[in-house]
Parts: structure tokens; sequence; C-alpha cells
């Protein structure tokens, strides 16, 4: 590597030519008047967690593979339908089989944005920038929210492209879409995006936290199954931390039953609340490295 | 501008910083000397807050770093240069910065200009830059916000001499501006030559601190005068010593006499003999540097013979010295750059 010699010093670094008046207090003078100093705005905050997420390579490449991978499942189930002939295809089936696996996809994408800055240790510079560390997370969370919204619109186009194409041959394609599906899909996905977010704030590792959210979404349901068929009293407990199958009538837009409310609050309570107050903890006490 | 009182952090039963205290004054660089582990990082990582201490507090203009709104306008901190993202290029880290401190984006090329990053190194990822660009974009990412305050740990490390010779005239400069510039070293000489004033730490601990002179000073009231000394004839000066109950150990060419010089030189002129050579034994900063850190040293008790100048005279041909008795300005360190 060479540099070019460094240049003659020309003088110490000047204040911006543009922006707001800055400079040096005068010598001696031993106090830092910070009266005008305007503290960062959260909006400011979360621009940056954004471009954050989008400016490294790792990033960009999950983001691109999020919205190949949107476009593969509702294509199969194109293909499928186109294939067959079979008539019975709603666009409910393109919708929930994309929001299926966009769902661990977030979470990974919220994980990532979070434990990233302590696997590059990021944190340092972050956390100097803006030391009330809260601001930032929440601003984290909020970046991470907005583009999960983006990659709900995605999914909707995706999945409006292929039902179309598949109404060209077929006029048999069940168009029926209410605002309960489409904002139980939207609590499906955000769910993740918040348990991903809560358990990369605990955990702040990014194997292990991915590791734990399929564990909570996946893994916590067959243990609970596995229990309950030996023990059922354990069985209406089980529902109530069975998260993923709380969240199935929301995704089908079918949540309606206050039992159905129930479990799913509780076992938001338990999965989303109780790590993500942990969590923050963690991180307002962490020592930074 | 930094005021350090009573710092301690404690890791378990391992204290890391004990109860360390010091203040660094504006217009002026003050260097943190000390050997690896000694506390350095710690200390200023408490004082900007990424770590919490056990007891004691650190405030910066007055204020502690939490409570200043936008730190990055006020303070410049360098504490890790590699502690950024390697997948991000040098200029989206420094843009990153900008943004979140609100400043605008021409504030990024001039930062880059100032460190001499070129717009092809400028748009590398950072995972291929080599230390010494670490640095140079770490240092370009702490004067973003125009700070009165520089905090920087080890900005020195991986520089090449030429880098090391420009940071110190920017350090400089910007001390003379009226900016208070705190910078870390465990290398004594590339911190001699900038700091006004010196802290040095050992062991969690402030062992002295203050300018280069009152620490020499200090230094040389613990320690046992020693001058060497070539007359024509040695043999007499000897006994001529000794007699005076002054220990002489004759060396090859020269005596070394456990005295001030001016005693060796009145003895000399009393007795007519001619001296070709009369200088006062000084390790300089360096000696004090290692033997006030010596305990806390990790090479401890180096084998005998090796230990570098410690007493008796100095192994390289140190600078002919001013005699002593007026104001001997303290030798520069003395020995190969």
């Amino acid at each position: 590597m060479s540099h070019p010699a460094p240049p003659p010093y020309a003088g110490p670094p000047s204040g911006p030519p543009s922006g707001p008046q800055q400079g040096l207090p005068p010598v001696g003078n031993d106090y830092i008047d910070i009266s005008q100093t305007a503290r960062i705005s959260f909006a400011r905050l979360v621009r940056v967690e954004v471009r954050k997420s989008l400016d490294t390579l790792s990033g960009f490449w999950l983001i691109v593979a999020i919205a190949v991978l949107l476009i593969i499942v509702d294509g199969f189930v194109l293909i499928v339908g186109l294939a067959t002939g079979d008539s019975g295809f709603r666009f409910v089936d393109f919708t929930v089989g994309a929001a299926f696996v966009l769902q661990p996809l977030l979470a990974v994408l919220l994980i990532m944005q979070v434990t990233s800055e302590w696997s590059q240790r990021t944190a340092v510079v972050t956390f100097a920038t803006e030391p009330r560390r809260l601001l930032v997370v929440y601003a984290k969370l909020a970046a991470g929210v907005m583009l999960s919204l983006g990659f709900v619109v995605v999914l909707f186009v995706v999945a409006l492209a292929c039902a179309g194409l598949l109404g060209l041959t077929r006029d048999t394609v069940e168009w029926s879409f209410g605002p309960g599906q489409f904002f139980g899909l939207l609590l499906f996905e955000m769910v993740a995006v918040v348990i991903g977010f809560a358990l990369a704030t605990l955990i702040l590792n990014t194997p292990g936290a991915i590791v734990a959210f399929f564990a909570v979404l996946y893994g916590a349901p067959t243990v609970f199954g596995i229990v309950g068929a030996f023990w059922t009293d354990f069985q209406p407990v089980g529902r109530f931390l069975n998260l993923q199958a709380a969240l199935n009538p929301a995704v089908f837009g079918e949540l309606s039953s206050g039992r159905d409310w129930a479990e799913l609050l509780v076992a938001l309570l338990v999965w989303v609340a109780l790590p993500l107050g942990l969590g923050m903890t963690r991180i307002l006490r962490a020592e930074v490295k | 501008m930094i005021t350090v009182e009573g710092l301690t952090r404690t890791y378990g039963g391992f204290t890391a910083v004990d109860d360390v205290s010091f203040r660094c004054r504006s217009g002026r660089v003050t260097g943190f000397l000390g050997p690896n582990g000694a506390g350095k990082t710690t200390t200023m990582r408490i004082m900007v807050g990424l770590t919490p201490p056990t007891r004691g507090h650190a405030t910066i203009g007055g204020h502690r770093y939490v409570d200043l709104r936008n730190p990055g306008r006020h303070v410049g901190v360098l504490l890790d240069a590699s502690a950024q993202h390697g997948g991000r290029t040098g200029r989206e880290i420094l843009t990153i910065g900008a943004t979140a401190m609100g400043l605008p984006s021409s504030r990024v090329d001039e930062m880059l200009h100032l460190v001499s990053l070129t717009p092809d190194e400028a748009g590398r990822r950072l995972r291929h830059y080599s230390l010494g660009m670490k640095q140079r974009l770490g240092i370009a990412h702490a004067l973003l916000g125009d700070p009165q305050v520089l905090i920087l740990d080890e900005p020195a490390n991986g520089l090449d001499p030429a880098g090391i010779r420009w940071m110190r005239g920017l350090l400089k400069g910007y001390a003379d501006r009226g900016g208070t510039v705190l910078l870390s070293s465990h290398l004594l000489h590339e911190v001699e030559q900038i700091a006004d004033e010196m802290i040095l730490i050992g062991h969690g601990r402030i062992v002295a601190q203050g300018d280069k002179k009152s620490l020499l000073e200090s230094g040389r009231r613990q320690k046992q005068a020693t001058t060497t000394v070539v007359s024509l004839d040695n043999d007499r000066l000897a006994s001529v010593l000794r007699e005076k109950g002054l220990t002489v150990t004759p060396g090859p060419e020269a005596l070394t006499v456990a005295s001030e010089a001016v005693e060796v030189g009145r003895a000399a002129a009393e007795h007519q003999i001619v001296l070709t050579d009369l200088r006062s034994v000084e390790g300089g900063l360096e000696d004090l540097f290692l033997e006030l850190t010596s305990s806390t040293q990790r090479e401890q008790g180096p084998p005998a013979g090796y230990r570098p100048h410690a007493g008796g005279p100095p192994p390289y041909q140190s600078p002919p010295q001013p005699p002593p008795g007026g104001f001997p300005p303290p030798p520069a360190y003395g020995g190969p750059r």
C-alpha cells in the first residue's frame, strides 16, 4: 500500500465552510457551552440506521436475496397453478406462502442490524456519537420496521403479479382479500421482526440470536407439542406459549375469538416483551467493546 | 477541559483503573503514557461513557459525556481504528458519522483531504485498509465535527514515520488553536515530542504527571546522581575523588563517579587535572518511564545485563550534554530514532 507523502501540514482543521457556526473557545476557557448545540433528532438516527443496513455488502445481498426468494416462492405457486390446471387458487395462497418465507428473513435482517454492531464492534463509534443508547436502539427498531414494511409492499407486488399471471389463463382465481387478512399478515411479519430484534438485543451475537429465533418460532411449538402429547394437562398452557400457532389465525385473517387474542397476547408477552425488556437492560448496562 | 476524579474500575477482583485523577487543559497536548494493560484504554472508555466506572467520575468541558448534546460536535473520539464495519468504504463511514452529527457532506471530503486519503482509497472497503489507513480514517472521523476536545487512544499505532510526523503537526496545530488533546501511547518517543504534559500510568495507577521538565526533575531527585568523567590523568583524578569520600568506578576510558558533575569538576580544578569529558548521566524520560512503571511491567526481571541503560552509562553514545549547574534543558531521548 503506498501513500502519497502527506502534504505539509496546512494549518489546523477548519470548521465546515457551510453549516452552523462553530469554533473553539478561547484558550483557558475550560467550559464547553452546549446550550447552542441541538440534540441529534430521532428521525436523523433512523435515517442513519436505514443507511447502515443497506450500505454493506452483506446487508445489500441479504435484501436482494429476500426479494429473489419472494419471487421464487410465488413463482413456484404460479408454476404449480399453471401446470396442474387446478382451479382452486386464491390470492391468499400467494400472500400467505410468501409471508411464511418472509417472516424468518425479516427477523434475520433485524438481528444482523443489531448484532453486527457488536460483531463488527461499530457500537464503540455508534454509542460515542450518540450516548443515549436506548434512543439508538429504538432507531434501529424503527429502521427495521420501515424496511420490513417495504418488503411487505414487495410481497404484495409479487403476489399480485403472479396471481395476475395465473388469472390470465384461469379465470377461477379467488381474489377476495379483506383488511383483516392484510393486517393479519402485517401483524404476522411485524411480530417476527420484533422478536428477532428483542432476541438480538438480549443475545448480541448473530448466530446465537438466529438460533434463538428459530427455537422460539419453530422449536418451542414442537417441544410443547411433544410435552402436551404425554401430559395432557399441559396442553392448554402450551397453547398460550406457542407463538407460531397463536399467529396462525392472524396470517389467514381469522383472528376473531377472544381465546385467539388471549393466546396471542400471552405468547407476545412471553416471547417479545420479556426478552425486549431484558435486552434493553443489557444494552444499557453493557460495556461497549 | 477534561477532569477525571477518583476514577476506579474493577473487574471482579482485578482493578483495571485505580483511583485515577487528572486534568487536561485546553490549548495543550496531554500524553497518557503507560505500558500495555496499564489502564489507559479503560480510562478513556470511561471518559466517553462506553464503560461505566465503579467509582469516580469524568467530565469534559464541565459535562458528563452522556450529557453532551451531539457529543461528536464537541469531543472527537478515536478509541479503536479497527472498530468499524469491514464492509463499508472509508467514505461511507465518514458519511454516516457526518449524517448522524448533522454535518454537510462537504465535510467528509474536507476530512478525507486532511488525512490524505485519496478518493480511490476512500472508495475501498475498510477490510482492505492497512492499519495506518484505518488510523487516518479514525482521525478524520474524530475531527469531523470540529470538536474542542480530542481523545485518541494509540493514534500513532500503525502509522509510518512520515505519518507519525504528520499527526504530530496536526495535533500540535490543533492544540495551538486552543483545542484540548489527550492521546495515549505505550511508546514514549511518540508522545515525548508533542505532549506538553504527561501522565504516566502503570497498573491502573498514576505514577507521575506533569510537564516534561518537572517529571525529569522529580526523577532526578529520587535517583543518586551519577557522573562520568575522562581526564588526562584518570588515576590521579580517581584517588583525588576517593579522598573526598566519593565512590569511583574506573572504566576502560572513563571514571564513573557517584556524585554531581560539579563536585567532580571542582575537585579536578583544585588539583589542576585537565578534564576532556565531563557529563552527568541522565537516562532522560525513558529511564524514568521504565523506572516508574517497572514494578508494573509485564517483563519483570529481565535477564541481567539486558535492561537497557538503567543506571550506569548508557550503552549508546548520547549527545554531549551541557554542563550541569545552570538550567540544563532536559535532554531529549538520545537513542536511535
